[in-house]
């Protein structure tokens, strides 16, 4: 476990929005890593900083304190311009929205292709050609959608051509933010089967950023869950699920529905109330409980936390 | 289940047309139900499967070039398929009322929410000036919302969503009605907000006496709610049943594939089940079982005659050629898919005690 690769490391990360008094610190001393070829995943309500993460990653939002690395590199604050571009095309992102995200003017064609043009990443007109039919056909849509403009395919197809988009960029990293929450349920299996997939072929690494607990679970190698900027706690998919910790997290899995009307009707609901910390005299750090499994907290919720682990 | 077994409402043979560019689409063809006073019912099906239009029709808010064209639907015995605009608004909001799916859209920005809810009480109970206004906010504290007369004067870009969604419950639920028809409820929030709201429904259900319908794709919600679930695909009811009728002895091959789909059934580092295809072009007339394209086991008469109801028992009665008599006699070894047959111990595997 020690020995894996990290391909992002982030350390006390702050974000925040605004300046004097208006500022918002949204996101607040962030730490984990991702390995590389895992799946990470990011949990927490809407509001609670876990897009702002994922996109101060690949550089969208800007960071106020901290440090973010990809392979050992500091990526966040002023970087070399090379590094930059080295960074925006190695570290992919698909978007919430499919309705939302391609250019409704664009042909596909040209929104695939838009990155390698940018880049510079072909060699003629028909190498570009090629890399468009390629990518559609590794996402499962026909090459002849090329010529097609994005209002005339369904959610589903949308979500691929999105994907499409950025593995075109032949990434290592994709921020996957939210990719299914706006699809029906007959097509998220599809799309979540297409991601893995693709994470195998092509030794990917996710970052999946989602509020849907039962999706995280099947898809996550690991998981934070996040509650106002803060990640409160962090294990393996299992252990997180079968051994939650802090009191946010139980509440958060307590709410999430299980498709059995017995279990489900019997189930007691848990209210996570964020006053019953008492941070004022015993400040929290971050801890690792047990090998892989971190938790936000002071001494004392600490003694505690570490009688209920199993 | 309800114990109360008074039909409240009763749709048989509904179908509903669509006229678009000339063409006509079938959007809902021949559907029956019955709904029981004071029972929970959930229909469930993908978008375009016809569950919101199928409901929208108890309430005469189909679409202008949308009709009934076909079948009746009886509302406590009385007729109302062939109502006017100006019968349903009897009707509408005072006896069957509806939550929309998204809170964002079904309120009106530029008004007060006390005004919105004060609007439907004036208008249905009769009731006017500082009474109405006394009953609005009586709803607002009665959906949870603090401060309900600070809460009253504010405008609906000053709630949070999982609050707003609580003010158009109040809305539906201000004059009392009957049946309360929630369309995708918490689709558009946060989980914890969702277990909130669902509990908030059930509560006011209660209290107010009211018959839910809940229109959702979401099966966790389904099963915290439903006494009795309506699976709908293609513009027809295909599996009806109690809740742990369909969830734990399903037998429409199209409620096997939404339930195999649950990632709460997938292994880790296996593809999750599919369901491959698209539902059929609703513009076209459909021959046989309308999933049988889509169904990797469908039977041969599936193609060719369309599939009549077989109850398993009493309460669960389900479109398929599975359930003939003449199917078990030859194939009396038949097995559904083990995702299905072994559904109960499979979920259980992934939780806890609860």
């Amino acid at each position: 476990m020690a020995e894996r690769e990290k391909l992002i490391e982030v350390k006390d990360l702050q974000i925040s929005f605004g300046t004097g008094r208006k500022k918002f610190v949204a996101v607040d001393h962030a730490t984990f890593d991702i390995y590389k070829g895992e799946t990470f995943s990011l949990v927490g309500e809407s509001g609670s900083g876990k897009t702002t993460i994922g996109r101060a990653i690949v550089r969208i939002n800007p960071t106020s304190a901290g440090e973010i690395y990809f392979k050992g590199q500091k990526i966040n604050g002023k970087i070399s311009n090379e590094l930059d571009r080295e960074v925006v095309r190695k570290m992919q992102m698909i978007f919430q929205d499919p309705q939302a995200s391609l250019n409704e003017r664009a042909k596909v064609d040209y929104i695939i292709s838009e990155g390698l043009i940018n880049f510079h990443m072909y060699k003629d007109e028909k190498d570009r050609m090629e890399k468009v039919q390629a990518a559609l056909k590794e996402v499962g849509l026909l090459p002849e959608f090329a010529s097609r403009f994005p209002h005339e395919f369904s959610g589903g197809q949308r979500q691929r051509i999105g994907i499409a988009r950025a593995l075109i960029m032949e990434p290592e990293f994709v921020v996957a933010d939210e990719p299914i929450s706006a699809l029906d349920v007959s097509i998220r299996a599809q799309v979540l089967n297409l991601l893995n997939n693709l994470k195998k072929n092509r030794g990917l690494t996710y970052l999946f950023i989602a509020h849907d607990l039962s999706i995280v679970r099947f898809i996550s190698d690991r998981i934070a869950v996040i509650y106002k900027g803060r990640i409160v706690e962090l294990a393996e998919a299992e252990e997180l699920f079968l051994n939650p910790l802090h009191p946010y997290t139980k509440a958060l899995l307590s709410a999430v529905p299980i498709p059995d009307p017995e279990l489900e009707k019997k189930k007691q609901l848990i209210v996570y109330d964020p006053t019953q910390h008492d941070y004022t005299q015993d400040g929290p750090i971050w801890y690792e409980i047990k090998p892989g499994h971190f938790i936000w907290g002071n001494q004392k919720e600490i003694e505690q936390y570490q009688k209920e682990v199993k | 289940m309800a114990n109360n077994q008074n039909i409240i409402l009763s749709a048989k043979d509904v179908e509903i047309e669509f006229s678009m560019r000339g063409r006509k689409l079938k959007a809902i063809r021949k559907c029956s139900l019955d709904l029981y006073e004071n029972e929970t019912l959930a229909i469930v099906g993908e978008s375009g499967s016809g569950k919101s239009v199928f409901t929208k029709s108890f309430l005469g808010m189909l679409d202008k070039n949308g009709s009934i064209v076909g079948g009746s639907i009886q509302y406590r015995g009385e007729e109302v398929s062939g109502y006017k605009e100006k019968d349903w608004q009897k009707i509408r909001g005072r006896k069957i009322s509806m939550v929309m799916q998204d809170p964002m859209t079904s309120l009106n920005p530029l008004k007060t929410i006390g005004r919105q809810i004060q609007e439907a009480i004036e208008l249905h109970r009769g009731l006017k000036g500082a009474e109405a206004k006394a009953e609005a906010i009586k709803m607002l504290e009665k959906v949870g919302i603090p401060f309900p007369e600070k809460r009253y004067k504010q405008y609906p870009h000053e709630f949070s969503g999982g609050m707003r969604q609580r003010v158009v419950i109040a809305i539906a639920c201000a004059c009392h009605p009957d049946i309360l028809i929630c369309d995708e409820p918490t689709t558009a929030l946060d989980v914890t907000i969702q277990a909130q709201i669902l509990t908030l429904i059930r509560e006011l259900k209660e209290e107010l006496g009211m018959t839910v319908i809940y229109i959702t794709h979401d099966l966790g919600v389904v099963a915290n709610v439903a006494d009795r679930i309506a699976v709908m695909y293609a513009g027809q009811l295909v599996e009806f049943g109690t809740a742990e009728e369909v969830f734990f002895d399903a037998w429409h091959p199209y409620t096997w594939a939404l339930l195999s789909a649950l990632p709460q059934l997938g292994t880790k580092g296996e593809a999750l089940a599919t369901i491959e295809g698209t539902p059929p072009n609703l513009y076209n007339v459909i021959t046989g079982d309308a999933f049988a394209p889509r169904n990797k086991r469908a039977l041969a008469i599936d193609f060719l005659e369309e599939p009549p109801f077989f109850d398993v028992t009493p309460t669960h009665r389900v479109k398929s050629w599975y359930l003939d008599p003449r199917f078990k006699q030859v194939n009396p070894d038949f097995r559904r898919p083990d995702n299905i047959e072994n559904y109960k111990t499979k979920i259980r595997g992934k939780y806890k005690e609860a």
